[in-house]
């Protein structure tokens, strides 16, 4: 545990801030893997970077870190959910257990994953890339996408819906193939 | 290697209505059903979240960083490890951007950058947005998080999410609407003119200039015109919205299972129920009369005395065995005996069998407690009483005395009928109505089913509507037992306390059976009519409480 009291070494901040920098959209991803909800993830995401911080002498330099800041973001997503009332969480306690393990394989292609849904962005015609711009926008929801496109919110739902799914595709699609090459 | 994808129509559009924030209880459920069925349906459901979280972090996330990335670099906070906007095939290197970052913490922000690293700030500031409400009032305001607790006057900010287990909170928008949140409530504040109840329980009051203002629940999207209302969301079995008007009009728009329903128009003096009534998910709408009752609309402090107060005295007490304040964030908590182990659960007094609907949480004597509301319940085309009942039986000390805070709405609807607020019952002889009301609202006691009802030696009678206080003290001698009733008109701010009975002794005792509160019976003294009316703060002891000690608990309710 740093001591309060003092000044942590800058040699060792710079270190732990590079690394960390590598890690957040992937510890992010894990989370909202195992809880869902983008702001719960992200409330994990600073949960685990303070304890990264805090047990940063235990890392091993060389090896991934990511991969351990994640196993370190498994643990605050469970206390997550503890600190939760059961009525509030949305699925069982075995179910998140299930989606742990493929929650880790999803990390060995995340990289890959992440070039391939850039590759199939640009393939999305300009509207839907539009729709999907603005839905992710800070602090949209369907409905504002609804009102600012002068859609129905159903219609809005669907179509937002349809090319998640066909990035979805896409993105199997191009890495099938990339593993066939 | 990639994993086959096959094609999951239902999951996926469930799928997408969680990533939406739309989802369902009941429609969470048939997910994680359907998502467990195989390996390939887990992954396809994980992929669709991760794609949700790549295209959120991308996009949202990216303009939190970009806003800092103007910044030079001496006023770069630390805190903002933010996303990079970038999607090419990069491998996780350190970038230039973080490169200056570093250089930054060599150089001059040592200072600054340990000080956010030590005091454990590496999170997100969200004082960098601006505020889009504050927090003006509380009363009795017990956060779920005692670190978070907020405090009167902070600035809230888009995005948060309050978690009140207790008491109220009110909560001003920019726009001027005004937010009552009743506890336990769960809220996240979206925006100025948007919110989401997760569950509980708030009211709004919007100025005409803040018309639009919107409240999502699971079931339903309530749009104001301009007004004052009420919403509550009940997340138990399939979850239940219910939105009252008390001024002015609101929009209403039932949310399904992959379809939105039309929309409805509510006036003041109407509300509407939405519940899922199926497991596909089909949305029930039920209209009704309005209840303002239900919802606190002003947070005030109380002017004296409270029953927060009470409570306090009262679990200080040494002869305390049984406590209980329907307070907590779930139902099991509401239904915990705070004090020992004698918990109760709700009951359907139809046969005995439990289950049911129980309102269990409405405003309390002040406004900052709840209270419970035993009441008649939909179940199979009938409506049955529901009341509490312990899981175990209760043995009743030998001096005992039975305190607690009740409103008597009104009679029960059939001719000799019997409200019980807390009794037990043996066999059809050996029975304990240690507070019930019975002829007009007469405060009543029975323990031995052969004898008569123990009255007020006075004509009282408790007033509908009205709240009391009330504590009976029982000392068993013999096969008989001696009474004496207290009671304290608190609607009229009664200071001390009435002895309606004095220490009259009655035939029987008190038996062992399990406790129920908010029970009521008929002539046959069958299970049938509940509580007509609200119970808080039910606290037994194991010793007969002098008037003095009785008329100190009052004064902590009334100065």
């Amino acid at each position: 545990m740093e001591d309060r009291t003092t000044p942590p070494d800058p040699a060792r901040i710079e270190v732990f801030t590079q690394l960390l920098a590598t890690c957040q959209r992937r510890v992010f991803l894990y989370a909202l893997g195992l809880l869902h909800n983008a702001a719960d993830a992200e409330e994990v995401l600073q949960e685990t970077n303070l304890v990264l911080w805090r047990k940063f002498d235990q890392y091993l330099p060389g090896t991934d870190f990511g991969r351990w800041a994640c196993r370190i973001a498994q643990f605050e997503v469970l206390r997550f959910r503890e600190k939760r009332a059961q009525a509030q969480r949305l699925f069982s306690n075995r179910f998140i257990e299930g989606l742990v393990e493929a929650a880790e394989q999803s990390l060995d292609q995340a990289d890959d994953r992440r070039a391939a849904l850039a590759h199939c962005l640009g393939k999305l015609r300009d509207s839907d890339r539009q729709l999907i711009a603005r839905r992710y926008e800070a602090g949209a929801t369907t409905e504002s996408v609804a009102q600012a496109f002068g859609r129905s919110v159903q219609g809005t739902r669907k179509t937002l819906h349809r090319i998640r799914a066909a990035l979805l595709e896409c993105i199997e699609r191009t890495l099938a193939r990339e593993d066939r090459a | 290697m990639t994993q086959s994808i096959a094609h999951f129509d239902e999951l996926a559009a469930l799928t997408a209505a969680l990533c939406d924030g739309e989802i369902t209880s009941p429609q969470a459920q048939r997910l994680e059903a359907l998502a467990s069925q195989s390996e390939a349906a887990r992954w396809y459901f994980l992929q669709y979240v991760q794609l949700h979280g790549e295209l959120y972090w991308d996009h949202a996330a990216a303009v939190r960083a970009a806003g800092v990335a103007t910044l030079p670099p001496e006023q770069t906070p630390f805190v903002q490890i933010a996303p990079r906007a970038s999607r090419g095939r990069q491998t996780a290197s350190v970038g230039g951007r973080w490169r200056w970052i570093a250089a930054a913490v060599a150089a001059s922000l040592l200072a600054t950058i340990a000080w956010f690293v030590v005091g454990g700030l590496l999170r997100d500031d969200p004082r960098a947005s601006a505020a889009i409400a504050r927090l003006v009032k509380t009363a009795d305001a017990q956060w779920a998080d005692a670190e978070q607790a907020l405090a009167t006057g902070e600035d809230l900010h888009a995005g948060r999410t309050l978690d009140m287990r207790s008491g109220l909170a009110e909560i001003e928008c920019e726009g001027g609407t005004r937010l009552v949140l009743q506890g336990p409530t769960r809220l996240t504040l979206d925006s100025a003119e948007r919110v989401t109840l997760h569950g509980g329980r708030l009211a709004a009051r919007v100025p005409p200039a803040a018309a639009g203002f919107t409240v999502q629940t699971p079931d339903a999207i309530v749009v104001d015109r301009g007004t004052e209302f009420g919403v509550s969301y009940d997340e138990r079995g399939r979850g239940a919205t219910e939105i009252h008007v008390f001024i002015g009009a609101v929009e209403v728009r039932p949310m399904g299972a992959d379809t939105v329903g039309d929309c409805t128009e509510l006036l003041a003096g109407q509300a509407v129920r939405i519940a899922t009534d199926s497991p596909e998910g089909k949305l029930g709408v039920r209209r009704m009369p309005a209840a303002e009752g239900l919802f606190v609309r002003d947070v005030r402090a109380p002017a004296a005395g409270s029953v927060a107060q009470l409570r306090q005295v009262v679990a200080a007490h040494p002869n305390l065995i049984h406590h209980y304040t329907f307070e907590g964030a779930t139902r099991a908590e509401r239904c915990r005996d705070k004090r020992g182990d004698l918990h109760l659960r709700e009951i359907i007094m139809r046969d005995g069998r439990g289950g049911g609907d129980f309102r269990e949480t409405i405003p309390g004597l002040d406004g900052t407690t709840n209270a419970v509301a035993p009441r008649r319940a939909e179940q199979d085309g009938n409506t049955n009483g529901v009341g509490l009942e312990s899981d175990a039986a209760f043995v009743p000390p030998p001096e005992m005395t039975v305190e607690l805070l009740l409103r008597f709405d009104r009679l029960p609807q059939a001719e000799g009928s019997i409200a019980a607020a807390v009794a037990t019952r043996e066999s059809e002889r050996r029975c304990g109505f240690f507070v019930a009301a019975a002829n007009g609202g007469r405060p009543v006691q029975l323990l031995d089913a052969d004898a008569a009802w123990l009255e007020p030696s006075d004509d009282f009678v408790f007033t509908p509507g009205r709240w009391y206080y009330v504590a009976t003290t029982f000392r068993v001698e013999g096969e008989r037992t001696r009474v004496s009733t207290y009671v304290a008109d608190l609607g009229r701010r009664e200071r001390m306390l009435t002895r309606v009975v004095r220490d009259e002794l009655v035939s029987g005792a008190p038996p062992t059976s399990r406790l129920g509160v908010g029970k009521a019976f008929d002539d046959q003294l069958t299970h049938t009519y509940p509580w007509a009316g609200a119970l808080d703060e039910v606290a037994i002891y194991n010793a007969v409480l002098d008037e003095t000690t009785l008329n100190g608990h009052l004064r902590t309710l009334v100065r």
